[in-house]
């Protein structure tokens, strides 16, 4: 099993009561307390997407139409869990509706990758060691990266991408997804075991 | 090979799935198309929604406002209310409320009741047309007059054809 890092995220988590003012005022209809809420957690919210359908496009989208829609439905938010992991269901809710609908249509639109890249030293150890295919670029390996988390179905891709990829713990996915931990855990190896096998030929043996 | 250094690779792999960012500024952007699109939703909603249901949706958006439309209209009905003591005070007459007390006027009644005793009765009286009515006596008005005395009426039967 591979232990899951935690990710430097730009914003960190705000105090609950900061957090529960802000979500007051936009229930009153006041939009500068809902862009306030906005931009602490577009970041998220959109690379959650993003890494789900592989396109920046469709991404974009799905994140603005997640926004609006957790603001018209502000009046039934009861509190019950945090706004951040409310809100994340909204989205992961519209990701999943509308992968389902476009199923046989997977175009990809890939971000670029930022120039860190090429210092992350998971990545330097990936490209330079001994892997059957070492000359393979990080764009070959970003793309056939993505190809083989959209063979993945929905639940499965989305523990991956919440897990590896976001280094959320296994607790918040559970809230997120509304399952329980076991479930969590058994698709996050069944989802390794899928990608390992998918990418047999960038990963090192 | 090892299950464990599999995933370690596996792991490794997927942190390139953290350099994939958007365009540059693209963060920046964000919440102003939100907010913008939120801001052209309301205003169509606006558009498409009678006049009383934006005033009762205000209710539910401000409490405040339901509260402060309520005491308003409690304060225009105690003035009302008032108001409407004091005119009562200004003209007794005008009262709405008939006096329980037995005024000059309810004496006429009984006055004219007693003349008709004292008088004979006219010839070729119908008396049934007198006595007995079609009409359901009302609620407001007592069937022995006001004062609650028994009128007595002479009477006198025409035999004759």
């Amino acid at each position: 099993m591979i232990k899951a890092e935690p990710i430097e995220r730009e914003s960190e988590t705000p105090a609950p009561e900061h957090e529960s003012a802000l979500v007051a005022r936009a229930r009153q209809g006041d939009l500068q307390a809902y862009d306030e809420l906005i931009k602490r957690y577009q970041e998220r919210i959109y690379a959650t997407i993003y890494h789900m359908t592989s396109n920046h496009e469709d991404a974009n989208d799905l994140a603005q139409e997640s926004f609006i829609k957790a603001y018209s439905a502000l009046k039934s938010f009861k509190g019950g869990s945090s706004f951040y992991t409310w809100l994340y269901r909204i989205a992961v809710n519209k990701t999943i509706n509308f992968l389902k609908q476009r199923k046989n249509r997977q175009a990809m639109s890939l971000n670029d990758i930022d120039f860190q890249a090429e210092h992350d030293p998971d990545l330097v150890a990936l490209v330079s060691e001994k892997t059957p295919r070492r000359e393979a670029g990080l764009n070959e390996l970003q793309e056939k990266l993505n190809e083989a988390l959209l063979k993945l179905s929905e639940p499965h891709r989305l523990v991956v991408v919440l897990h590896d990829v976001q280094g959320q713990s296994h607790e918040e996915i559970a809230k997120v997804m509304d399952c329980n931990i076991g479930t969590v855990r058994s698709r996050l190896f069944y989802a390794r075991q899928q990608l390992q096998s998918y990418l047999s030929d960038y990963l090192k043996k | 090979m090892n299950e464990n250094e599999n995933f370690e690779s596996l792991r490794q792999l997927l942190s390139l799935k953290r350099h994939e960012v958007p365009p540059p500024g693209y963060f920046n952007r964000f919440s102003g198309q939100v907010i913008a699109r939120i801001r052209a939703g309301e205003r169509e909603a606006e558009s498409a929604t009678p006049w009383y249901l934006r005033f009762m949706q205000m209710f539910e958006m401000k409490p405040a406002f339901a509260s402060s439309f309520a005491s308003a209209l409690c304060l225009l009905l105690l003035f009302g209310i008032v108001y409407a003591e004091q005119s009562d005070q200004t003209t007794p007459q005008a009262s709405l409320f008939p006096s329980t007390a037995m005024s000059s006027e309810s004496l006429v009644p009984n006055q004219v009741a007693l003349n008709s005793m004292s008088q004979p009765p006219a010839p070729n009286v119908n008396v049934f047309a007198d006595s007995i009515s079609n009409s359901a006596p009302s609620s407001l008005q007592p069937l022995f007059g006001s004062s609650g005395n028994v009128f007595a009426q002479q009477a006198s039967f025409n035999f004759s054809r």
